[in-house]
C-alpha cells in the first residue's frame, strides 16, 4: 500500500473516532443524552449489544480504533534505528496483531448478538 | 590563546576542528581574528584564520555571495551561510563555529554531502514530459507559462542546495534514511510547474517509507533557510497532492494539471501593422 493512502485512512479514522468517542461518551455518561448509571446497568448494555445499529458502530468503531492505532505505532516504531531498515516485517507483523485483534472483537461482539437473539 | 574579547575589533572564533582516521575525537581550537572592515563576514575570519593563522583549517567556500551554498555551517548553535553574516551580527564578539549536523564530517568544518546529492537526484529534479519526449530531448521552442504558473512554484526555486535545512531537520537526526526536506521540497518545485509532468513518478520516490509523511511538520528547514524558502510548505503542498492521488482525486477537473503547450513556432510577421526594418546603411561585415 502507497504511504500517501496508509495516512489518509489514518487520518480519515483519527476524524472517525473522534465522532464515535464523542458519541460513545455521551451515550454512557452525559445524562442529557441519556447515558449516565442507567446506561451502565447490564441490562441496558445487553440492549446495546442487540441493537444491530449499535453492533454495527462497535465494529466500526474498533476497526477505525485499531487502524488508527495500529498503524500510528507501525510508523512510530519504522522510525527507530533497530527497525529502520525492516520497514516490511513491521508493517506484517504489527498487521497481523491488527487483524487478530480485529477478528477477536468481532467474533465477541457477534457472539453475543447472535446468541442473545438480536440476529 | 585567550578566549576573552580583548577589543571591540577582535573577534574570537573557537573552532571545530576534527579529521575523521587522524584524530581520536573532535576538538575546538581559539584564535583571534582582527575586524578587517565593517562588512567584514564570518567567512572573511575564517579565510583570515586559514592565511594568517593556521593553514590546516578546512573550509569549504566558493562564490562568496550566498549564490552557491557550500559554506554553510552552524555559529553559535545557528545554521548560516558563512559568506552571508557579518560578524557584527554577533555583538559578544565570541563565535563558535561547527559544521552542519546531519552530515559526516570531512575534515573540521567540512561536510560530506554525497547523501544529499543522492535524495535530490533521487526526485528527478527537472522537467519530466513523459508524453512529450521528442520535444524534452530535441527541444524546438520553450514551454508556454503565464506569470501566476509561475508564482506557484517561484520561491522553491531559490533553494541553492547549502543543505542547511536538512541539517536543521530533527527527523534527519532520527531516521538518516529520510529524505529530507530539500528533496521533497524539489518535488514540490517540479510537481507544480505546469511545465512538468512527472508528477506520478516523484510521488512514487516520495510516497513510500522514509519519504514525504515522515516530516512531523516541525519546520526547522524553513526557520533556517538563508534564502527564505519554505520547505516545511512545500511538504505540505506534496502531502495534499499525495491525499488527492490516494483518493483518485487528482481526475477531478478541479485538481487535474493542466501541462503548458509547446510555444507556437513563430509567424513570419508576428506583429501586424509594424512596419519592415528599413534597408542597411552600413554594410554587413564579412565573415571571418
Amino acid at each position: 500500500m502507497r504511504e500517501g493512502l496508509g495516512w489518509t485512512l489514518h487520518l480519515l479514522a483519527g476524524a472517525f473516532l473522534f465522532i464515535l468517542l464523542l458519541a460513545h461518551v455521551s451515550q454512557l455518561h452525559l445524562i442529557s443524552f441519556g447515558g449516565g448509571e442507567q446506561a451502565l446497568e447490564w441490562s441496558a448494555v445487553l440492549t446495546r449489544a442487540l441493537s444491530r445499529p449499535q453492533v454495527i458502530a462497535y465494529l466500526v468503531f474498533l476497526a477505525a480504533a485499531l487502524y488508527h492505532g495500529f498503524f500510528g505505532l507501525r510508523n512510530l516504531l519504522i522510525e527507530l534505528p533497530v527497525f529502520r531498515r525492516r520497514v516490511a516485517a513491521v508493517t506484517f507483523t504489527v498487521s497481523i496483531i491488527g487483524i487478530v485483534l480485529f477478528v477477536y472483537g468481532l467474533y465477541t461482539t457477534l457472539a453475543l448478538y447472535l446468541q442473545g437473539g438480536g440476529a | 590563546m585567550s578566549a576573552r574579547k580583548k577589543d571591540p575589533n577582535t573577534y574570537i572564533f573557537k573552532v571545530f576542528r576534527y579529521q575523521p582516521g587522524k584524530d581520536e575525537k573532535p576538538r575546538f581550537q581559539t584564535y583571534e581574528v582582527p575586524l578587517l572592515h565593517p562588512g567584514m563576514t564570518v567567512l572573511e575570519g575564517l579565510i583570515y584564520i586559514k592565511e594568517n593563522l593556521d593553514p590546516t583549517l578546512a573550509v569549504r567556500y566558493s562564490c562568496r555571495m550566498a549564490v552557491c551554498g557550500s559554506c554553510a555551517l552552524y555559529v553559535n548553535g545557528k545554521g548560516i551561510l558563512a559568506c552571508h553574516t557579518a560578524l557584527r551580527e554577533f555583538p559578544s564578539g565570541k563565535l563558535t563555529v561547527e559544521p552542519m549536523p546531519n552530515y559526516p564530517v570531512v575534515k573540521d568544518l567540512m561536510t560530506r554531502m554525497d547523501e544529499f546529492f543522492d535524495h535530490h537526484r533521487q526526485v528527478k529534479p527537472y522537467l519530466l514530459r513523459p508524453q512529450d519526449r521528442a520535444e524534452i530531448e530535441n527541444p524546438t521552442r520553450e514551454f508556454l507559462q503565464l506569470p501566476e504558473q509561475l508564482e506557484e512554484f517561484l520561491q522553491f526555486s531559490y533553494c541553492i542546495k547549502c543543505g542547511l535545512c536538512v541539517s536543521a531537520c530533527p527527523t534527519v537526526a532520527t531516521d538518516p534514511d529520510f529524505l529530507g526536506p530539500q528533496a521533497l521540497m524539489t518535488v514540490a518545485r517540479y510537481n507544480r510547474d505546469s511545465r512538468d509532468g512527472g508528477t506520478v513518478y516523484r510521488l512514487k520516490v516520495v510516497d513510500a517509507p522514509h519519504g514525504l509523511w515522515n516530516c512531523h511538520f516541525a519546520g526547522a528547514c524553513t526557520e533556517v533557510c538563508p534564502k527564505g524558502v519554505d520547505p516545511a510548505l512545500a511538504i505540505q503542498y506534496t502531502k495534499r497532492e499525495s491525499v488527492l492521488h490516494a483518493l483518485h482525486l487528482n481526475k477531478l477537473p478541479r485538481f487535474r494539471k493542466k501541462l503548458a503547450p509547446v510555444a507556437p513556432p513563430p509567424k513570419p510577421n508576428r506583429r501586424p501593422g509594424i512596419p519592415p526594418a528599413p534597408e542597411r546603411t552600413v554594410p554587413e561585415a564579412p565573415a571571418s
